[in-house]
């Protein structure tokens, strides 16, 4: 899957393609750059179908039992779910940042773990549960993705304080995703060597909270250039994609817990066991469940409901990443 | 509802105070991922304010469901997934109240009735017996392909019984045929080109009713010992025939109990010292080093080192070293099957000092069969006692042993011979773990079948491809363990199963999940115990959840479109 695959260089350079094309033609109504952005995406997810195939094949189970694969098929949800919002919504906005998010996804799978296949701990050997299980919490985290990136465009496209936020909260992740990578490199290449503890968790946070404040202008300044703030959208549309796909992910994200629950149950006797990786993805459903009350119970449909949707998916990187890196549990092998 | 009721009913059931609670649960949950499990466990999760939080809750979604939700097509997902959360709450109480869970360690063949913590012991109505517990590993194996071209251009995968995978980047393709995890490899005799060939000999040894087939090759395998150390066989090939026969003659039995080789501290020309007690020898700088005792069957028993039997066994002799000067001498074993002892474990004397003990000393019978270039084949027959027989060695010929009632059929010389491998599928248990597999060219078979052994450190060429492959299994990685359990009631076997993760046994309301096993010898298996009631009642709670939010989300905005067109 990594060495000499030509499909998986292809799936790269597309998805990098692909984002560019959609960056420079975020508004266009041309059909040309419509078909050509489509098209290029399209094209991406297809090879990458087949790259999950053909792992498939070759470890003759599911591929989606540890870091390197939930990436590579996390990065496939984000493409399918985007797909689906661009044909229901007619709207490209999302585009490039779900093609970006879908090449970080794939670079971290590659750049950052082992692909080699391993042979699965006895818990893990249970085809159905781990498809099912996994495939509907990377289905939900991908509609929850989608929904950030909607949430970070209305905020984006203000003109009062929660424009700022909004930037800096994207520039924030950028800066994660980069810096994650560059740790992991020079850790590598033994130019660093880092234990976590307190000081370097401190030190990593305070640098990445400066880092985010110096790349703020220049994301502000990238979204002028594409014209993201330009009126020709009609602001509801967002605000409709940002809600029915956090209900998405809300849904896919229970059904996530729920097998996940029974499938524990199976294995080890307990269908709760307020292990971090159970407790975290808890956290990120009552999130959402308390976004939902507030904006279909208590009908509150203010700007601040958005950052719901920013909150929310920072849990769910948390429940991803920061759960096995930083907190230690019985989900600690994916 | 208008009543007072009604009203406080409605305050009680209001979204606020369900964003409150919600809030405040996941504040909480966040805290307790933040310490150690027990400690969460115990100060969270388990604490009387965290379960008071969850029964407000479940307080909040009943007033909530009763004074908002009048029983209609169109609401019928928001009650059911109140109603699921419902359900898992008070499931969750169910378990809280009358579950009970605790882990029960039995030792292959024990049976118990009791689980848990000391102190809290858990009873069961009946008995648990280990019948048998097993840890198997994975017999999952890695094919790498190396490309010769290129330095370090592999690619690998997992191989499987009938499966065909291409090798990227090139025409070819390897498919696995068979895969087993107890094949052992036998070699034997065969003929080979003039070019290649060596000579070698197919013979038999044993009594008359049992004769076991063997071959020397010249090279390559050119000593034999019989399996009851009676015989010991040499082939040797020299380049002429005058030669040949000066060695032969010079053939005889060896005697005594082999020598002790001391190599001087500077590299010295090494002294060598026959084993005979008393025997001693004086080296150059003055140290003196005597042979003290021989021991043909050295153990150590409770009061030190002694002899077990007459057989050499494990020879062992203890010198004595006197070093010059009047210093305290010092005592030490050596032994001819382990020469690097005394270098390893000796004291630090400066000498290197090694017990050699010649192979024929252990043989009752040996037969000594010296060649020549292309020629024929000579043989002396040394045995223990009486004289010892030469002649022409023949094929099909018999050579007479002088002990024992064992014969020795010489059946077949060859000029030219080399040695084939065969695989062959063992016992289960023995053995090692090989995959037979066949390379394609384009779809078409390329050369014959081939086995490759897990094991093998130097990659298996394949054909003239410039290919080569390893094959690595995962021996040290956990497949399964499993625990064969039997219910005993009353005296009697009422229930049997093989748990294993995954898969539990359950009787009478319990459950017994595989959850560890004895890392060190396996021989215990740890089983949680665990009686959850409530476990219906949440697995009916998670399936109304995910139809109940299918419901709101999917269903009701289709009832209510519907219903909007119909006025």
């Amino acid at each position: 899957m990594n060495d000499g695959n030509v499909l998986f260089n292809v799936l790269i350079v597309t998805y990098l393609l692909s984002t560019v094309v959609y960056a420079v033609t975020v508004f266009s109504k041309k059909p040309a750059a419509i078909w050509i952005s489509r098209i290029l995406l399209l094209v991406g997810f297809h090879c990458h179908m087949i790259v999950i195939g053909q792992r498939w094949m070759l470890a003759g189970r599911p591929p989606l039992s540890n870091m390197f694969e939930t990436l590579i098929f996390f990065s496939w949800c984000i493409v399918l779910v985007y797909l689906i919002v661009e044909l229901k919504y007619k709207i490209r906005v999302l585009g490039a940042g779900a093609s970006l998010a879908a090449l970080l996804s794939l670079a971290y799978a590659t750049l950052v773990f082992p692909g080699t296949i391993e042979p699965l701990m006895p818990a893990l050997q249970n085809n159905f549960w781990l498809t099912i299980h996994v495939t509907l919490c990377f289905l939900g985290y991908a509609a929850l993705g989608i929904s950030y990136l909607a949430a970070l465009i209305i905020l984006m496209r203000r003109n009062d304080w929660h424009r700022y936020a909004a930037s800096y909260a994207a520039a924030l992740s950028l800066v994660a995703v980069a810096g994650g990578l560059v740790t992991v490199h020079l850790q590598r290449a033994g130019s660093v060597s880092l234990s976590l503890n307190a000081v370097t968790f401190l030190a990593f946070l305070f640098g990445g909270l400066v880092a985010g404040a110096v790349l703020t202008p220049v994301v502000m300044l990238a979204m002028k250039l594409i014209r993201l703030d330009s009126q020709v959208m009609d602001e509801s549309v967002f605000e409709t994609i940002l809600y029915r796909t956090i209900i998405l992910g809300f849904l896919f994200l229970a059904a996530g817990i729920v097998t996940g629950s029974v499938w524990a149950h199976q294995a080890w006797g307990r269908y709760w066991g307020w292990d971090p990786k159970e407790t975290w993805s808890l956290i990120t459903w009552l999130i959402y469940g308390i976004y939902l009350h507030v904006r279909f119970g208590w009908r509150k449909s203010g700007v601040a409901t958005v950052w719901f949707a920013i909150l929310g998916f920072w849990a769910v990187v948390f429940t991803y990443f920061g759960v096995n890196f930083l907190l230690a549990g019985l989900h600690s092998y994916a | 509802m208008k009543s007072k009721t009604g009203q406080l009913v409605k305050g009680i059931g209001s979204v606020k105070l369900a964003v409150l609670i919600l809030s405040a649960i996941a504040v909480a949950s966040l805290v307790g991922t933040l310490l150690p499990q027990e400690k969460a466990n115990q100060t969270i999760y388990g604490a009387w304010w965290f379960l008071a939080l969850l029964g407000a809750l479940g307080i909040n979604l009943i007033a909530c469901t009763l004074s908002r939700f009048r029983l209609r097509l169109s609401k019928v997902g928001s009650i059911m997934t109140h109603v699921s959360v419902l359900l898992i709450l008070s499931g969750a109480l169910i378990d809280g109240i009358w579950g009970e869970r605790g882990m029960m360690i039995l030792n292959k063949g024990h049976s118990s009735d009791t689980f848990g913590a000391p102190g809290e012991k858990g009873r069961l109505p009946f008995k648990i017996r280990l019948k048998d517990f097993v840890v198997e590993r994975h017999s999952s194996l890695a094919v790498t392909v190396l490309r010769g071209g290129h330095h370090g251009k592999t690619m690998s995968f997992v191989a499987k019984e009938a499966k065909q995978q291409v090798v990227t980047g090139t025409k070819y393709a390897l498919n696995v045929d068979k895969i087993s995890d107890n094949v052992t490899r036998s070699s034997r005799l065969v003929p080979a080109s003039k070019k290649h060939g060596q000579t070698g000999i197919r013979f038999t040894y044993g009594t008359k009713d049992s004769q076991t087939e063997s071959f020397l090759l010249e090279g390559n395998k050119e000593r034999y010992k019989s399996a009851d150390g009676l015989l010991r066989v040499v082939l040797k090939v020299f380049p002429d025939g005058a030669n040949r026969d000066k060695e032969l003659a010079k053939v005889r039995r060896a005697t005594g109990n082999g020598h002790v080789e001391i190599s001087g501290r500077h590299g010295s020309k090494p002294v060598k010292l026959e084993v005979r007690p008393d025997n001693k020898c004086k080296l150059g700088d003055g140290t003196v080093v005597e042979i003290k005792k021989y021991i043909p069957h050295f153990i150590v028993g409770e009061n030190g080192a002694r002899n077990a039997s007459d057989k050499p066994v494990n020879p062992a002799v203890q010198i004595e070293i006197s070093p010059p000067g009047g210093a305290s001498p010092q005592k030490t074993w050596l032994f001819s099957k382990f020469p690097d002892f005394h270098k390893t474990h000796g004291k630090k004397t400066g000498l290197s000092i090694k017990y050699l003990r010649p192979a024929s000393l252990d043989a009752a019978n040996n037969l000594f069969l010296y060649g020549v270039c292309g020629g024929d084949l000579k043989f002396a027959m040394v045995p223990e006692k009486g004289r010892s027989v030469r002649g022409n060695a023949i094929s099909g010929g018999q050579i007479p042993l002088g002990t024992g009632g064992n014969m020795f059929n010489l059946k077949e010389i060859l000029d030219n011979a080399g040695i084939a491998t065969d695989v062959t599928i063992a016992k289960p248990g023995k053995g090692t773990t090989g995959v037979q597999m066949q390379l394609l060219a384009e779809g078409k078979p390329v050369g014959n079948q081939m086995w490759l052994f897990d094991g093998d450190r130097h990659p298996t060429p394949l054909g003239d491809t410039g290919l080569s492959a390893l094959v690595k299994g995962h021996p040290g990685q956990i497949k399964d363990f499993k625990s064969w359990l039997e219910v005993i009631e009353d005296g009697k076997v009422v229930k049997e199963k093989t748990i294993e993760v995954n898969h539990p046994l359950t009787h009478e309301g319990y459950a017994f999940y595989q959850a560890s096993y004895d890392k060190e010898r396996e021989r215990w298996s740890g089983i949680e115990v665990v009686k959850d009631p409530g476990v219906p009642l949440v697995y009916m709670g998670f399936l109304f959840l995910v139809l109940g939010l299918v419901g709101i989300f999917y269903v009701q905005p289709v009832l209510k479109s519907s219903g909007k067109t119909k006025e």
